[in-house]
């Protein structure tokens, strides 16, 4: 319990009685007939015994037992007050951003007559970020003349991108020479069969096919693939951001970009982040679930990093965007530095894949013939847009939203290749 | 494009209820006894309707305002007594905190508020009649009874500010 001043005010209740009041004492001053005060002296009465301005103030307890979840998940907030005197009411409100949703029961709750007050709330987070919010206390004196009003701040409430699903893995051709998952063209000591070959000094035993060796009468070995990691780095555009709120492009990008760190997490790849606004941010390339809360940390910041300057690429790191990495980068395609930068990227050599993330379009004036025509231009112009990507070699997908593997299917079949052009 | 959400009106609930029909016993017995002001009646009524959805309570003041009125007519014409006059101030007070009670929209303890406020209630009715008492009372014109009600009144002030 903590204590709270409460900031004590005259309520709607006193100025009502007050103004109704002030007529007949008017007019019986004026008028100098007593009868009128006969009229005045109930609401007189009821002011003066209750027009003390009470000064306690109130204990405060807010339970928050997780103030971190996932998107869609639910948190519980419990909160207890009692005021330090005689309350004639206690109200508590519930303040929150529209990023966060009271599932259950209303946000306003006013119980009267009572020393403590004790509700619970559940509330549901809709949108990623680090949301605040408040719960604010009313209490009225016992003759309702004044108000007391604290605003009590919620701890702030981290809500993480809900990752979607991503099963089917694009990969750069060249993989780094960490071990891992995935089958590389080199010879190795995987699991996977890659070819049959003479034997040569320091070759196991185990390793001999005898069949063949039987059919060329020479010792001739089994051929494995070599299994190594993928570097991924998923670049988030965070120039502009638009469309509706939880559903716009950075919304997206954030989401999608989480999706990849941790499908790619999960295989056993490293996966880093770049945010590309004005203030370029990363993460370098790491593995295991604590990688993906690391960029997950990171991508909450997204929001409102965005600036005029362009984002200058030549500062990253060389470990943070190691050569022959996989570069994702989710996109609107709307503003031209994030274009600049994808093309530089390529320029570089790096295997590049943009996801445009733009799920809404300009919408013309009802009935304008000049609007239709305008909003055709527009989408002519982001058609010649992907085509120029296209011929530069950096492949462009579209996803809509839902799992990822509508967008990222068709890179799954082949290998990613990069090198200067 | 995001539709604007509708949202239905709220139909009032008891409190508001409760209120709107103290109001309709403080027009009646106003206006039972000055028909002469039933402009104001009309008034008075027009603003216990607005004042029933709750949304807006400056309506039950103007309501109030207008009873208190009618009264003071009935009061100045000489068709209200003064025991009435104490039980239309009365009724406008049992109205203002019956609007107060609508306006707290209360989720519990309904009962327990309304309790609180019986004691100003009746402090408020006792306060009329003895108000009304007084008024009868043949007190001439005097000096000292100017001095001691400016007293009276410092004195109120004082309290109030402590």
């Amino acid at each position: 319990m903590t204590e709270h001043e409460l900031s004590w005010t005259a309520t709607a209740h006193y100025r009502r009685l007050a103004t109704v009041a002030l007529l007949p004492l008017l007019a019986a001053v004026v008028l100098a007939n007593p009868g009128y005060l006969v009229l005045a002296a109930p609401l007189v009465a009821a002011l003066a015994l209750a027009a003390r301005r009470p000064g306690y103030r109130a204990q405060v307890h807010l339970e928050v037992p997780a103030a971190r979840c996932v998107e869609g998940e639910e948190i519980t907030l419990r909160v207890r007050a009692e005021p330090g005197g005689p309350a004639g009411s206690l109200a508590v409100r519930l303040a929150l951003p529209a990023a966060l949703q009271a599932s259950a029961g209303p946000r306003d709750w006013a119980q009267g007559g009572a020393s403590a007050i004790d509700r619970e709330w559940r509330i549901t987070a809709q949108r990623w970020g680090r949301w605040d919010g408040a719960v604010v206390l009313t209490v009225t004196s016992t003759g309702g003349l004044f108000a007391g009003t604290a605003v009590v701040r919620l701890p702030e409430i981290t809500v993480f991108p809900r990752p979607p699903a991503l099963t089917q893995l694009a990969l750069p051709a060249d993989l780094r020479s960490r071990i891992g998952d995935h089958v590389d063209r080199r010879p190795g000591d995987g699991v996977e069969f890659a070819g049959i070959r003479p034997l040569v000094s320091g070759d196991r035993l185990r390793q001999i096919n005898w069949p063949v060796t039987s059919r060329r009468q020479a010792l001739h070995v089994n051929q494995l693939a070599a299994e190594r990691a993928a570097e991924i780095i998923a670049v988030i555009d965070t120039c502009t951001d638009v469309g509706a709120p939880g559903e716009s492009s950075l919304d997206r990008a954030v989401r999608g970009a989480a999706g990849i760190a941790r499908a790619y997490t999960r295989a056993g790849d490293r996966v880093g982040v770049v945010t590309l606004g004005g203030l370029l941010r990363w993460i370098p390339p790491g593995t295991g679930p604590v990688q993906f809360f690391r960029i997950a940390e990171l991508v909450l910041g997204a929001r409102g990093s965005a600036s005029f300057v362009s984002p200058d690429l030549t500062r990253i790191p060389r470990t943070v965007l190691p050569p022959g990495a996989l570069v994702v980068l989710f996109s609107p395609l709307l503003d031209d530095r994030a274009i600049d930068a994808a093309i530089d990227l390529r320029e570089r050599g790096y295997p590049l894949i943009v996801t445009d993330v733009l799920a809404t379009q300009p919408e013309p004036p009802a009935r304008s013939a000049s609007g239709a025509l305008a909003l055709r231009l527009w989408q002519l112009d982001r058609q010649a847009l992907r085509y120029r990507l296209e011929s530069l070699g950096i492949p462009v997908t579209g996803w809509p939203g839902g799992i990822l593997d509508t967008a990222f299917g068709r890179f799954a079949r082949h290998r990613i290749h990069g090198g200067a052009r | 494009m995001s539709r604007p959400v509708l949202r239905r009106p709220r139909p009032p609930g008891r409190a508001s209820l409760v209120a709107a029909g103290t109001g309709a016993v403080m027009l009646a017995v106003a206006a039972g006894y000055t028909p002469a002001a039933w402009p104001l009646a009309v008034i008075c009524a027009a603003a216990l309707a607005a004042a029933l959805p709750g949304r807006w309570t400056a309506a039950g003041t103007v309501a109030a305002s207008a009873a208190m009125t009618i009264g003071g007519i009935g009061v100045a014409a000489g068709t209200v007594p003064l025991p009435a006059a104490a039980a239309v101030g009365t009724l406008v007070l049992a109205y203002l905190l019956a609007l107060d009670l609508a306006a707290t929209r209360l989720g519990s303890g309904s009962g327990r508020w309304v309790r609180s406020r019986g004691p100003a209630l009746a402090a408020g009715f006792a306060a009329a009649l003895l108000t009304a008492a007084a008024a009868t009372a043949p007190v001439p014109a005097a000096w000292w009874l100017a001095v001691a009600g400016a007293a009276a009144a410092g004195a109120a002030l004082l309290v109030a500010a402590m």
